[in-house]
């Protein structure tokens, strides 16, 4: 998690610490199609920051942004909101009550408790209503805009310390609800036989035989995923690209990464903090904003956007296998980076690439 | 010789060779054996209560171990049957075949389900293991 990064440590990399050697080099810019021009509809105050998302001219320009660094939703997300589609978040705890969340979340679950309050343990946790924020905060002209702003959120509150059979129930619980996607930005880095083989059969035969789509977060620390749940071949694993268009340095990789979305570094991802008192944020009562010094960042968000983005695909197209979604962002990434990618179109630091919205949606 | 007394006799032989001998310091993970070394209490890193033995696996992970196995069996075995040498009992059926199964002890948690990993009816077996989750 790479949040709560100190001022000091936010200064230093702005002035260029932490780049790995192949981000150093240009990239070569990526082929998008001609993105549609409607009027602006969303009126989400904090939309012009979502920098992942809105590449605003002036706020890219006063950031020193690369014109490339968004995921290319062009008005789709005017068009497409992910309604019909079920998202389920396995977390720390969410503020359910968050304004920007309202009518959002439709069941709970607390694994401790086997209750339904999923309430932020600490009162300074946050991490889990970050992370519902960027999938699903409201398009309701407060805060900011989630990828999928009305699909359906589950959320499933875990224990920072479980066993593998509770992992095994939480899964099993979101199949039950009825999910057709699992957002795990989380991981132990060891994941277990018994956990592994639950998720392989979700992600093939969960959703009614159409495969449950699950995505984890490649993690934050700059080494190969290894035994990892987001090495599992069968869900969509997701690294982290910054405001340059290239791999964050802290990003995980390895021969199962599938592709790469914006998860900030030298800029947040602006999102969601627990309201009022609650959370973490520093400029804003209930908003991680970009340049809050305890702004939120990291693989976490870029799984996020990637469950988001796939509510949007299964909108457009409901009987998509999970199969097919994984094939959709693969074949429809942006090449970024200046790494070479291999003969299927894909390598280890950028998977198949950065996910660009509106190429999946346009090969649909 | 038919499979149950295969069974009861693989049963006798684990009970005889857990009286007499220290416990398994390996698991089976993917068919492979993944050295399991005793933390020292100061060391733990995974909160738990006394009833949790606490491991470094070889690549440096920690683990908690109590009382429970995953067992998962291979289609059209009978799980009664394989697991009536041994005094277990099943508690949770999480999938068609997979099982939460609670054992005497902690130290046969990492015996047993290396037995039973060592059996062409099984398909895999591991402790249930407890695990730190870290955000990202």
């Amino acid at each position: 998690m790479l949040s709560k990064l100190p001022i000091v440590l936010l200064v230093l990399l702005i002035a260029g610490c932490g780049s790995s050697n192949e981000e150093e080099a240009e990239s070569t810019p990526p082929v998008t199609p001609p993105e549609i021009s409607l009027p602006g509809l969303i009126l989400d105050p904090l939309y012009q920051e979502q920098w992942y998302l809105n590449s605003d001219t002036d706020f890219y320009s006063s950031n020193n942004i690369d014109s490339e660094a968004h995921i290319h939703v062009a008005n789709y997300l005017v068009e497409l909101t992910g309604i019909g589609i079920k998202i389920a978040v396995i977390d720390d705890g969410l503020d359910v009550a968050h304004e920007d969340l309202k009518t959002a979340v439709t069941r709970t679950y607390d694994l401790a408790t086997g209750g339904t309050d999923v309430s932020h343990t600490e009162f300074d946790d946050f991490h889990g209503t970050a992370v519902t924020g960027i999938l699903g905060a409201r398009s309701n002209n407060l805060g900011i805009k989630g990828v999928a702003s009305n699909a359906e959120l589950f959320f499933l509150k875990y224990k920072s310390a479980m066993t593998d059979s509770e992992t095994i129930s939480l899964f099993n619980k979101a199949n039950e609800w009825g999910a057709d996607i699992i957002n795990n930005s989380w991981g132990t880095g060891n994941v277990s036989q018994a956990v592994k083989d639950t998720i392989i059969n979700l992600s093939e035969n969960g959703r009614n035989g159409k495969g449950m789509n699950i995505v984890f977060a490649a993690g934050n620390d700059s080494e190969l995923m290894g035994n990892d749940e987001s090495s599992i071949p069968e869900v969509i694993s997701v690294g982290a690209t910054d405001k340059d268009n290239l791999r964050a340095s802290y990003s995980n990789f390895g021969s199962e990464l599938d592709v790469m979305a914006p998860g900030g570094f030298f800029l947040g991802i602006s999102t969601l903090d627990p309201m009022g008192s609650a959370g973490v944020a520093s400029l804003d009562a209930n908003y991680l904003l970009y340049s809050d010094a305890n702004g939120f960042a990291g693989t976490s968000a870029t799984a996020a956007i990637v469950s988001g983005v796939i509510a949007l695909l299964l909108e457009i197209n409901p009987n998509l296998s999970s199969l097919e979604v994984s094939e959709l962002l693969h074949n429809s990434a942006d090449k970024i980076g200046t790494l070479d990618y291999d003969l299927d179109g894909r390598n280890d630091y950028y998977g198949y690439g950065k996910v660009n919205v509106s190429k999946a949606i346009n090969a649909i | 010789m038919n499979i149950k007394v295969v069974l009861i006799l693989t049963g006798l032989l684990l009970s005889v060779f857990s009286a007499v001998n220290a416990q398994d310091n390996y698991y089976y993970h993917e068919n492979q054996r993944v050295s399991l070394t005793p933390v020292p209490k100061i060391a733990r890193s995974i909160e738990g209560d006394d009833g949790i033995d606490y491991y470094l696996t070889e690549q440096g992970h920690q683990v908690g171990i109590y009382h429970k196995i995953l067992l998962k069996i291979r289609k059209d075995n009978d799980l009664l049957l394989l697991l009536a040498p041994y005094d277990v009992t099943v508690e949770e059926q999480l999938s068609p075949q997979l099982y939460l199964i609670v054992v005497p002890s902690n130290d046969l948690a990492i015996d047993l389900s290396n037995r039973l990993s060592e059996s062409p009816e099984v398909e895999y077996a591991h402790p249930d293991f407890i695990k730190s989750r870290v955000a990202r």
